[in-house]
């Protein structure tokens, strides 16, 4: 079954039962990129905020200390 | 009734792409860890370079590496810019090299900022590099083109002067 033929068969079935189709197809959807982004933010964009947060530590380690104003 | 093989194969590509940006998403993982070490050298060179550096041109120099280090979007607004750098380069007239405090660790800051700029979106940063060897080829093939053309004006405006040079001597 081709791409096109898909959206044929998907546009009619939404036509014909907009509920079920509300609950097969975007529903369904919506779950599944919100597991992966759930997903991929435990797994890798905390590691990499961290990683950030040691740079950053790092950074004002390194920084001179600014002399206070008069 | 419920069409299940256009809703199965809707899911199924669904799954591949989350699939896909997850896979890239351990990448950047991987690369990131990779990156660290390069990094916190970065951080540690970089702000020990902005205490010697007077130049307040170069210390804006080094504190935009710094800062942006980590930044995923540096990368997607050189590649959306390269052409325009690239054409700005090559027909600009001053081409004076610029005074570092300390080359070498200049040099050493910018190849550890370029590591972890590229570790932080290594999508574009392909981009980029496919970018700079289309544009230089471009470039080497328009130069060699500019001085066959040269070459050739040259020689015809030889031929021309000879021939001149050649009726008037005999007239």
């Amino acid at each position: 079954m081709g791409w096109p033929d898909v959206a044929i068969a998907l546009i009619q079935f939404a036509r014909q039962q907009p509920f079920a189709f509300l609950l097969t197809v975007p529903l369904t959807g919506i779950v599944i990129l919100a597991g992966a982004l759930l997903f991929l933010r435990i797994v890798v964009i905390r590691p990499i905020s961290m990683r950030g947060a040691d740079y950053q530590r790092a950074r004002r380690q390194h920084r001179e200390p600014e002399l206070p104003l008069k | 009734m419920i069409p299940w093989s256009p809703i199965l194969s809707f899911h199924e590509a669904l799954l591949l792409v989350c699939g896909a940006v997850i896979l890239y998403g351990f990448c950047l993982r991987r690369l990131a860890e990779f990156a660290h070490q390069y990094r916190l050298r970065l951080a540690e060179i970089g702000e020990k370079y902005l205490a010697i550096c007077d130049d307040p041109d170069e210390k804006t120099e080094i504190l935009f590496y710094l800062d942006n280090a980590m930044n995923p979007w540096f990368l997607v607004s050189v590649s959306a810019l390269f052409p325009m750098i690239f054409v700005y380069i090559l027909i600009r007239r001053e081409n004076r090299e610029r005074k570092h405090k300390d080359d070498s660790t200049y040099s050493s800051i910018l190849e550890l900022f370029n590591i972890s700029v590229f570790a932080a979106n290594p999508l574009f940063g392909i981009v980029v590099v496919l970018e700079i060897v289309a544009f230089s080829l471009l470039s080497i093939l328009v130069a060699g083109n500019i001085v066959m053309i040269k070459r050739a004006i040259l020689l015809l405006l030889r031929r021309e002067a000879g021939r001149h040079v050649a009726a008037h001597s005999t007239s």
